[in-house]
């Protein structure tokens, strides 16, 4: 097998899994929602009818606030009369970057960590998994508060501040998975056959680990989400972006929980929705890697 | 995330690296500093305030380029603005008042920083080019010196755009010092117009509003403290005078948060506030903020820095012991002798009390200088301690030389109120004291911890509470009409004497041109901020001042603020001898332009004395 | 095995040094200086300087060091700089709020979600099994602070069948087990504790239908069956044998907690040990925020401590 084909193989097998979710209903419908997410937020600003910050006025010159849904404001507006529908799209943008960057950036490095401690073990292992260790024990939201008081809220700490959070996750699993990989004949053969270290790690190990990164970068994208949602509810989010958390903690802000549901619902529910589309892939992709899952 | 070359070396210290590089860190010395002051008086302020300005590396390399002739052809520096996060209000006008600068080719950056960081950047003077603020009333602030000295007064670090005017200065100086009352007010009156004239200061917005709304089913014969509101801790007449409608005799208040320490004199805004209603305070304030007696049932003015003052007869403390001449002595004892925080502000002039008449309960305080703030904050401010508890109390606890160290787990004073049960961050309860000469009508007064607005305002309609402390929590017009639909539910609208506004930085460029100021005055869509942030709960400011209209001390002949006229800016700037980069940025006047260097020079406009910083050769 | 335990206990020492120093930098780059809060109370420039000697901010850096892990090491938090109490007993006080809401509802979702996870598994492709982990990956999706606002705005301010947040009515019990023995505090921990079930009992289900699917499908269970064992017996068995994942997971579940806690305490107005680092925060009160972040990550490392070694007890096959 040469090094592109491992890796090729090992894509395209998280392909095949991906296409074969089809066959799971909730697979699909989820996938769907996630495509039309990702295309809202790939094309947002140009159909958004508003900047995120841009207030309507009504024909007198008053402030259009807190409208409750009409045809000229779909989904209402907020207390500064601001165009929740246009919110939300450009929410939508913020949420899959945070979410997309953060686990890019928490498996690369979890999947690194995993690869090397689990491979050569011994002191590097041990070195490593007591950076685990350290990580696992900072409590993510406390932590990140504490940081973000520091520095000054941006888009870009939560970014780097969830991939610290989310990469340990990943490492302990890819280790074990290295662990059980690495007593494999295939592997002794390749080292008797006189490979180097990389090359075994690199052609012949991560090939095999590759789905497993995949999954846990669909949970990092649905945990990474979730996170900057927390963090700008409790008022640590960019002032500068909209996203979804911020809408919430916006109209928690001003009081308007309970009486502007067009404020509330749209960051809500989007949010709820983007995150179980995704819990719902990743659980049919799970049960394909895990045919025991499957069976019976 | 920018971090500064101290910070980075911290980290190595801290991380247990290159600890001796911290020795380098130490700050330069003042005489290395090339920057001066035009008046040597002002020196005081600059090189003598511990760690600060001139012996703040920090501030001198910060401030040194802003106090060098422009180049010929250089832009306007970016403007800093720093705004704490949780000034949310201050955050969506600024984003606002951002692109409007931008029109005129000010780049702003503006900063979000957590609130102590912000008042740390501040407190130094770090805090970049225009320093935003807003204000709320409390007692203190009632008398004009709170404003006019702390935020304008030359020699006060407090005075963010280090503006040293000497005439305003003079006036404040004068005014400190004089008892007669119509006369302080001409000076006031007066200082307000220096502001106003030298255009020092931006008013942004009067307000926002104080809106309230409270459970008028069970109570009624609330009263409105003007600048205060119903719910307000600080100014506490509907608690004392609230009508109950039912049997229940027990108000309860949702507050924003309650875990200082109930020692008054280490305590913060919300505990000093509420020991105020257990200590009694020597004087009061009616609901229209004029001065009423209270432990102190009289005083007369012997001469310009001496007064008598006549206890009140028949007061007793909560703890059955009556109120006597001699607590109040001691109180003055003890607080002169240990405090150099709480209480200083309002004792730093006395000289010192003697008991003038122990038989008549009559007390004499003199000061050290001609005083003029006697009844404002004198009296508002100190309270009585009683002396068979606080006599020993500083050896017994062993709390040193420091008062704020002293645990006062139930306070014990003569006023309205006797403290209750007390959970941290969860409840308080206040009792009536039945016995005081202004008993309350109600029996109990809880104040119950809600962290969140929504919360609050869920606590409102449910029943659970009866309205909201006020100090630093009011309801916007939007939040008022949710509650409005609500049985048993009243709002009250009270005038305020809010104020937003923003302080430039006038000691360095580009603020210490007048004609730049008078332009950026016009960059300010108050309309906005009023509108929409403040959903049009506020007053459009009609003059630069910090005493607004409806103050005691307001000056209705103020100049008016010029108003929101990007055009009109541009005009002013193009004639002042700025012009516009290719970007659109604004540009300096050339370096040969001598008007220009010469309204840089004198900073104030004409007929006005400059004493502030001085530019660089 | 008693080594094994004595590495791991070295090993715990280490991780916990780590996130001091840690912990220290970052408490220590902080750059705000605590005594500006001061400013508007008109301090004068002694006072500020006295209280930053008092507080210790005015020694060198290596020395503020080794003082703070000297202290640490004890759990001698210092004084809090605003309120009139040691941090550690701020702390253990707020410590034992929050778990006074955290206990019962982790016990709750461990207890229910094994049970459910268990039949879930046990019944596979049932209708049964739908429904619970579709129920379950909805109540997890649903942010945590959305769902508690929810429920106030239904039980508390419209239906007002629960109280509108608080550990205690006004008046209510003090102190730890007065509380903790008092109906008041059930009543008002029903709300908080359902919400922060429905987000963590997901968890338990998930983990163990999953492992219910696996020991079903092995040889284990048809020994069972074919010595005659009875339904609801061989359920049992297979659940006992299931379990093991789910100790490992209780201490990851723990981590999380802390998160969504301080949401909720906030929501809640529950005077918990997350709220007390938010305000701590907002008033740079550092020994209360350095000594609360402290905690957290102290019980975090000692639950995961705990589910190694049991773990290792159980599986001896880790314990390499």
């Amino acid at each position: 097998m040469t090094m592109t084909g491992a890796y090729v193989s090992g894509f395209s097998r998280t392909l095949r899994a991906l296409g074969t979710i089809r066959r799971y209903p909730s697979g699909t419908a989820s996938l769907i929602v996630v495509l039309a997410f990702i295309i809202l937020g790939i094309v947002g600003p140009t159909v958004a009818p508003h900047g995120p910050f841009d207030v309507l006025y009504n024909q007198d010159r008053s402030v259009l606030r807190l409208s409750p849904p009409t045809w000229r404001a779909w989904f209402g507006t907020t207390n500064q009369g601001m165009d929740v529908a246009s919110q939300l799209i450009w929410g939508t943008r913020v949420a899959l970057l945070v979410g997309l960057l953060s686990a890019l950036g928490s498996v690369v490095i979890g999947t690194l960590v995993g690869l090397v401690a689990g491979y050569f073990g011994g002191w590097t292992d041990e070195i490593l998994m007591r950076l685990t260790d350290v990580a696992f024990g900072i409590p993510f939201l406390p932590f990140a508060m504490v940081v973000i008081s520091i520095a000054r809220p941006s888009i870009g700490l939560v970014i780097l501040l969830v991939i610290c959070f989310l990469w340990r996750t990943t490492a302990r699993v890819i280790r074990a998975q290295v662990l059980t990989l690495r007593s494999r004949p295939f592997i002794w053969a390749a080292r008797a056959a006189g490979a180097g270290h990389l090359h075994v790690l690199f052609r012949h190990i991560t090939p095999n680990v590759l789905p497993l990164s995949f999954l846990y970068m669909a949970v990092g994208v649905q945990a990474g989400v979730m996170l900057e949602a927390a963090l700008s509810f409790l008022g640590f989010g960019d002032p500068n972006v909209m996203s979804w958390g911020i809408m919430l903690n916006a109209a928690f802000a001003a009081g308007a929980m309970r009486s502007a549901w067009w404020w509330v619902l749209p960051p809500g529910l989007a949010l709820s929705l983007f995150v179980i589309s995704i819990f719902m892939i990743t659980r049919a992709y799970e049960e394909l890697l895990d045919p025991r899952l499957r069976a019976v | 995330m920018k971090m500064e070359r101290r910070d980075l070396l911290r980290l190595a210290a801290a991380t247990g690296g290159a600890v001796a590089l911290g020795a380098h860190a130490t700050p330069a010395r003042a005489v290395d500093a090339p920057i001066t002051v035009a008046n040597p008086k002002y020196d005081k302020l600059y090189k003598g305030t511990g760690t600060y300005f001139m012996n703040d590396p920090r501030w001198v390399s910060a401030t040194t380029p802003r106090l060098t002739w422009p180049k010929q052809g250089e832009k306007v520096p970016e403007l800093r603005v720093v705004i704490p996060t949780v000034q949310t209000a201050w955050m969506d006008a600024w984003r606002k008042f951002a692109v409007d600068g931008a029109k005129l080719g000010l780049k702003y950056t503006i900063e979000q920083v957590s609130e102590a960081r912000w008042l740390e950047l501040i407190e130094t003077h770090l805090h970049g080019d225009v320093e935003v603020h807003s204000a709320i009333l409390r007692p203190e602030r009632v008398d004009p010196s709170e404003w006019l000295t702390s935020r304008a007064y030359g020699l006060d670090r407090r005075n963010y755009g280090e503006w040293a005017n000497a005439q305003y200065d003079a006036l404040i100086e004068a005014q400190a010092r004089e008892s007669d009352h119509p006369k302080r007010l001409k000076q006031v009156q007066d200082a307000q117009r220096v502001i106003a004239e030298d255009l020092y200061m931006d008013e942004q917005g009067w307000g926002p509003s104080i809106i309230e709304a409270y459970n008028s089913a069970a109570w009624g014969n609330v009263a409105a403290t003007r600048g205060f509101g119903i719910g307000s801790f600080n100014a506490f007449h509907t608690f004392l005078r609230a009508q109950p409608k039912t049997s229940r005799r027990r108000m309860v208040v949702g507050i924003h948060s309650l875990l200082e320490t109930t020692n008054i004199i280490a305590a913060g805004n919300n505990m000093r506030a509420i020991g105020r209603m257990i200590y009694d305070r020597l004087a009061y304030m009616d609901p229209d903020l004029n001065v009423i007696p209270w432990a102190a049932e009289s005083w007369t003015r012997v001469d310009d820095r001496t007064w008598d003052i006549k206890l009140r007869p028949g007061m007793n403390f909560h703890d059955g012991k009556p109120v006597t001449i001699d607590d109040l002595q001691f109180t003055f004892d003890f607080l002169l002798k240990w405090d150099r925080a709480t209480f200083w502000t309002a004792n730093r002039f006395l000289e010192g009390t003697a008991i003038q008449d122990a038989e008549n309960g009559v007390l004499r305080a003199t000061f050290k200088e001609p005083y003029g703030q006697f009844e404002t904050y004198f009296l508002q401010l100190n309270v009585i301690l009683p002396r068979h508890i606080w006599q020993n109390i500083m050896i017994e606890q062993g709390a040193g030389d420091d008062p704020r160290r002293l645990r006062i787990d139930k306070p014990i004073g003569s006023g309205p109120f006797k403290f209750g049960r007390y959970q941290k961050e969860a409840q308080l309860q206040l009792i009536a004291d039945k016995t005081h000469f202004s008993k309350p009508t109600v029996d109990e007064v809880w104040a119950v911890v809600t962290p969140s607005i929504d919360g609050l305002l869920g606590r409102l309609q449910s029943g659970d509470i009866d309205l909201i402390e006020s100090s630093d929590t009011h309801l916007t017009p939007s939040q008022a009409k949710q509650l409005a639909g609500i049985a048993g539910l009243s709002t009250v609208h009270t005038p305020d004497l809010n104020w937003l506004h923003g302080v430039p930085r006038v000691s360095i460029l580009p603020w210490r041109d007048f004609l730049f100021r008078r332009a950026w005055h016009q960059s300010f869509d108050r309309e906005f901020l009023l509108k929409v942030v403040w959903e049009g709960a506020a007053r459009m400011p009609i003059a630069n001042t910090f005493l607004v209209e409806g103050s005691p001390w307001y000056n209705p002949d103020l100049p008016p603020i010029p108003d929101f006229n990007l055009d009109a800016a541009r005009a002013i700037l193009k004639a002042a001898g700025y012009s516009w980069a290719a970007d659109g940025r604004l540009v300096y006047p050339a370096p040969d332009d001598a008007a220009y260097r010469k309204r840089v020079e004198q900073v104030c406009k004409d007929g006005y004395t400059w004493g502030g910083l001085k530019m660089l050769d | 095995m008693g080594r094994y335990i004595a590495r791991r206990l070295l090993l715990l020492v280490l991780v916990i040094w780590c996130i001091l120093t840690i912990l220290f930098a970052l408490f220590h780059l902080l750059p705000g200086d605590p005594t500006s809060i001061f400013v508007d109370n008109n301090f004068s420039v002694e006072m500020i300087q006295r209280q930053k000697r008092l507080w210790g901010l005015t020694d060198p850096l290596w020395l503020q060091y080794l003082h703070y892990i000297r202290n640490m090491a004890f759990f001698r938090f210092g004084d809090s700089f605003f309120q009139d109490q040691p941090v550690a007993t701020i702390l253990v006080d707020r410590t034992a709020n929050t778990c006074l809401m955290i206990v019962p509802a982790l016990i709750v979702s461990v207890a229910l979600g094994t049970v459910l996870g268990a039949l879930a598994g046990w019944r596979r492709a049932s209708r049964f099994e739908q429904t619970t982990v579709t129920v379950s990956l909805f109540l997890h999706s649903a942010p945590s602070f959305f769902v508690g606002i929810l429920a106030l705005m239904v039980f508390s301010y419209d239906l007002r069948w629960l109280p509108p947040g608080g550990m205690v009515s006004l008046g209510g019990p003090q102190g730890f087990w007065a509380v903790l023995g008092s109906r008041d505090y059930l009543q008002h921990l029903i709300l908080p504790a359902l919400v922060l079930v429905s987000r963590e009992i997901t968890g338990p289900i998930l983990l163990l239908r999953s492992s219910m699917l696996e020991v079903k499908s092995s040889d284990f269970i048809d020994i069972l069956r074919a010595k005659g064992l009875r339904e609801r017996h061989i359920l049992t068995h297979a659940t006992r044998n299931a379990l093991l994942p789910l100790v490992t997971y209780i201490a990851v579940m723990t981590s999380t907690l802390f998160q969504g806690q301080v949401l909720l305490e906030i929501i809640f107005a529950w005077p918990g040990i997350g709220r007390e680092l938010v305000t701590a925060l907002g008033d740079l009160d550092y020994p209360v925020a350095q000594g609360a972040l402290y905690i957290m990550a102290l019980v975090t490392l000692t639950m995961n401590f705990g589910a190694d070694l049991l773990y290792g007890l159980i599986d001896p096959r880790s314990s390499t």
